[in-house]
């Protein structure tokens, strides 16, 4: 039992870690502001579960499960928000997001 | 007492005229020294007018349009760093406030203002040479900077280590150091917080009445808040739990990392966050700049009401009438508890306040 804990936790951190390094590459690799806030709210947000994920499985108390379960929900609820207002603001006010991306009429 | 005159519009240009011609309240005669009078006459001119017109409330409406052109011009012209828009309107600023100055006796008034002035430099220069030979006395008996046997070195954070726990009760010794040992160090942090709000709302409330229509559009946004559902639908669920967060960082202070200045941080992030998602007419019902000023000032006596001692004594750390308690338990350390809650009030409402001064009245 104690074995398979390690080992999908484990697994679940380093797919983790994982999806963290692509998510820091593409943020240097990408040109444009949206490509990059795309990359920062998705990968970050995934990845930071999937470490909560794994972490749960090497506690033993349910404290800790719990504490890391709510971490998880806070990520998930407010880091889509938060990159949500900021790719809001650049549509705004961005002139050139024509060069940068197809852009269809917002409603 | 004339009009301006062709050098008064040359020196007009220059920071020191904008300066003076920008403070009603300090008699340009204090802050330049009557000496320089081949280029001072422009500025005697206004300093005088400006005195001799606070006593006189009929032309209190000309004289503050007058001075409103005075300054958007002077500071244009300080900017384009040209003289022909300043010019102008110093000259119409002129006539509407010569009629106060003949009945005041205009040579008493600007005689009594010089000698004051020149007391003023002779005191501060007694004070500046009295504090620098104090200070030159006290370093003379210093140990070496920076030797490796200095007491401040060893002894004292070995006393806070060692002794920390039975002399403040705190588990957390960051806590003791900073709300009993050196309470009176945190009292001056906090006052500088004070000192920023109010120096804020001194500065801003002079341009609280300049209200466009840009501004109004603006002014829309601030009342309603952030227009986009899923902020406001998030904010609304974290709001309460962020705020609670704060309150649990403030009050924990003596037992784990925290303490006021980090809970009052959160608290204070947490009113702004909910005044960008839900404007202004939402964080009004319990966050107002009056009351959280209010609370800011409260919290700050009570600090030093609690402390008093302290302060008296040195900082030299006498027995409180408070018990320690058991150590660990949430009613313990003495006075630190509450310290520790009026410092988290003094922070919070210096952020929210400062935040609001600043979307509220725009300078």
């Amino acid at each position: 039992m104690e074995l398979f804990k390690l080992i999908v936790g484990s697994v679940f951190i380093f797919t983790g870690l994982f999806i963290f390094g692509v998510a820091t590459i593409g943020l240097f690799r990408f040109r444009y502001v949206l490509n990059r806030i795309h990359v920062a709210a998705k990968c970050d947000s995934l990845a930071a579960l999937f470490v909560c994920v794994g972490l749960m499985f090497f506690s033993s108390s349910p404290g800790p499960i719990i504490k890391l379960a709510v971490i998880a929900c806070f990520i998930w609820l407010t880091n889509p928000v938060a990159s949500h207002l900021v790719s809001k603001i650049e549509v705004e006010t961005n002139e050139n997001l024509e060069d940068e991306c197809k852009v269809e009429e917002l409603p | 007492m004339s009009i301006i005159s062709e050098e008064g519009k040359k020196t007009l240009t220059s920071f020191s005229d904008w300066v003076s011609a920008n403070s009603p309240d300090i008699p340009a005669e204090v802050v330049y020294p009557p000496k320089k009078d081949d280029h001072g006459h422009g500025h005697d001119d206004h300093g005088h007018d400006d005195h001799g017109d606070a006593h006189c409330d009929a032309h209190e409406e000309a004289h503050e349009e007058a001075h409103e052109e005075l300054r958007s011009s002077a500071y244009e012209a300080l900017h384009a760093s040209d003289a022909p828009p300043a010019a102008p309107a110093a000259v119409t600023a002129q006539p509407k406030e010569k009629e106060t100055v003949t009945e005041e006796g205009p040579m008493t008034e600007r005689t009594f203002v010089r000698t004051l002035g020149a007391g003023y430099r002779l005191i501060a220069a007694v004070c500046g040479v009295l504090l620098a030979i104090i200070l030159l006395v006290t370093v003379a008996f210093l140990p070496r900077f920076g030797s490796a046997e200095n007491p401040a070195l060893n002894e004292v954070s070995r006393r806070y280590l060692e002794e920390g726990l039975t002399d403040t009760g705190a588990v957390n010794t960051v806590a003791g150091m900073i709300l009993d040992y050196r309470a009176f160090d945190t009292l001056g942090e906090s006052i500088v917080l004070f000192t920023a709000t109010v120096t804020v709302i001194f500065l801003l409330q002079q341009s609280r009445r300049k209200n466009d229509e840009a501004r109004a559009l603006e002014e829309e946004d601030l009342q309603q808040g952030v227009r986009s559902l899923p902020a406001r639908v998030v904010i609304g669920i974290a709001f309460p739990f962020a705020m609670l967060y704060g309150i649990y960082v403030v009050l924990n202070g003596h037992l784990s990392p925290g303490g006021g200045f980090s809970g009052g941080t959160i608290l204070g992030g947490t009113l702004i966050l909910a005044h960008l998602a839900f404007g202004e007419q939402y964080t009004q019902r319990f966050a107002t700049i009056t009351r959280c000023t209010g609370i800011l000032s409260v919290a700050l006596l009570v600090y030093m009401g609690l402390k008093s001692y302290s302060v008296l004594t040195g900082a030299n750390g006498m027995e409180s009438m408070v018990p320690l308690g058991t150590p660990g338990s949430i009613f313990s350390a003495g006075l630190i508890f509450p310290l520790n809650i009026c410092v988290g009030l003094v922070v919070a409402c210096t952020m929210f306040t400062l935040y609001s001064l600043f979307t509220k009245w725009k300078a």
